[in-house]
């Protein structure tokens, strides 16, 4: 990739970058400091991500990844990296914007970054996504990433629907995502949507949910909930389904249990195992449970012990260590901890975080 | 008694039509959730400043109807009452934004937009 093809790849990405802010807003919460901690985690993704991502393409080729990628339940997919890639731009700008960028190499090194992380996401799209597209705004609102042979193997496996079983399933995806977004303190780290793929003249889609199991930075959960992942399978008609730039699923209408004509629910990795059928409301009330323990839990937090949970969640590039096999301890860098965490303890959002508002492109065209 | 608006935003639900009664309670913090569930309340429309979900967490079940103030249609708020089929209204402008507490309230999604209505009463 040159100089031109990024810029115009910064150019498109500011722009989707607006379009997808501006239908959710800035977030901020009664429960954690959300702009805060985003600040101080995409300060750390700008510190560290090119040097990671460096390693893991060292040892396997964007294509390689991309491919391996293209399972359910996979730790990295789409949401992850439009986060990563995107978190790292709005981290140089905060950068820029405070007046350091010179601290971090000169302006030829800066686009040798930026150059290297387009195009790891080109080529890893090309590989991953079914229409090779990168955006899911490119794809109409699909992110279309199982083979025939697969999408075949899960329409084949789906339970017939009765109107019971449709309202538990979609009241349990409900509490899993109401958990989940506690677990991760506010971030939509663990959800996951993608599809749709057209089965004759219906709509297969798959939710995933992952990191079930996780404990929090703080707190250790009891080890009574054994779903480290659940995966759902939904057969819709007469539906509109789409996806934004990190897979979150609009089904319009949104009463739409008498529209799944068939489903399943997975436990698992890789090779899902069927949950029984008869046991949805009771992993719902473990899941309402762990809730109120969490939430009880993190109330005892202070401001600082949130931010920095809060930052390791939206900077963690955990997930590209382990798929090259590299070693990495994840935590905020040095950098991070003694300038960057001390500013946002004082500050609610970043000073860049206003331009999101703001007519223009977002994110600085190198040189 | 009738009704009278006093404000409206977006239908969360997209172009799904729904409408609700309650009461409502503005929640701005932990205590505000705990408090609600322990009491568990009837026909609870809870008024919010700030579009996060967290704080609903251990009360979503107890919620019919949610106004709140700022954020859009893919705000995790948003996303949530969507999978849990609340009517909600986002980034709503209200008339009597300051003094709605323990007031009656009628939430009407029609479209794109949702509007509140205030029973008319308590308004004098």
């Amino acid at each position: 990739m040159n100089k031109d093809e990024a810029n115009r790849f910064l150019l498109k990405l500011s722009n989707a970058t607006k379009t997808f802010i501006q239908s959710r807003t800035l977030l901020e919460s009664n429960l954690f400091p959300v702009r805060a901690y985003m600040a101080v985690g995409l300060y750390n993704l700008f510190e560290n991500e090119y040097d990671l991502l460096r390693k893991v393409i060292n040892k396997k080729k964007p294509e390689k990844l991309g491919a391996e990628c293209k399972t359910v339940n996979s730790e990295i997919n789409q949401k992850t990296q439009f986060s990563t890639i995107v978190g790292y731009l709005v981290g140089r700008e905060q950068v820029i914007e405070d007046g350091n960028i010179d601290e971090y190499g000169d302006k030829e090194y800066d686009a040798e970054k930026i150059m290297f992380l387009l195009d790891y996401w080109t080529r890893f799209s090309k590989a991953y996504r079914n229409d090779g597209q990168i955006l899911v705004n490119d794809s109409q609102g699909a992110i279309s990433i199982l083979n025939k042979r697969d999408v075949k193997r899960f329409n084949d496996d789906l339970l017939d629907n009765d109107a019971k079983n449709s309202e538990n399933l979609l009241k349990l995806a409900a509490v899993i995502q109401s958990y989940l977004y506690l677990l991760n303190y506010e971030s939509r780290g663990g959800v996951f949507n993608h599809g749709p793929y057209q089965v004759d003249d219906e709509l297969l889609v798959f939710r995933e949910f992952i990191h079930l199991q996780k404990n929090t930075y703080k707190t250790t959960l009891n080890d009574d909930f054994h779903y480290k992942n659940i995966t759902m399978t939904l057969r819709l008609r007469d539906v509109d389904v789409n996806l934004n730039e990190v897979g979150t699923l609009f089904v319009d209408p949104i009463n739409y249990a008498d529209k799944i004509t068939g489903f399943n629910i997975y436990s698992s990795n890789s090779d899902p195992k069927p949950i029984n059928v008869d046991d949805i409301n009771k992993v719902s009330n473990l899941l309402r449970n762990r809730i109120l323990y969490l939430y009880r839990d993190i109330n005892r937090w202070d401001r600082r012990d949130k931010i920095i949970a809060g930052a390791l969640q939206y900077s963690d590039l955990t997930c590209y260590a382990k798929a090259a096999n590299i070693d990495y301890r994840h935590g905020l860098s040095k950098g991070v901890e003694e300038r960057y965490l001390p500013k946002m303890m004082r500050q609610v959002t970043h000073e860049f975080m206003n331009k999101f508002a703001e007519t223009g492109k977002l994110f600085t065209l190198i040189e | 008694m009738g009704w009278v608006k006093i404000g409206e935003g977006l239908n969360a639900l997209f172009s799904s039509d729904a409408e609700v009664e309650g009461t409502v309670k503005e929640i701005n913090s932990y205590s505000d959730s705990m408090k609600l569930y322990e009491e568990e309340p009837q026909n609870l429309v809870v008024l919010l400043r700030t579009a996060g979900v967290t704080v609903l967490a251990p009360i979503i079940s107890l919620i019919k109807g949610i106004i709140c103030t700022s954020g859009g249609t893919s705000s995790h708020l948003a996303i949530i009452s969507r999978e849990y089929r609340i009517p909600c209204i986002m980034a709503a402008r209200l008339d009597h934004d300051d003094d709605l507490d323990k007031k009656r309230v009628r939430l009407l999604l029609r479209q794109q937009r949702g509007y509140v209505y205030l029973q008319e009463a308590q308004n004098e």
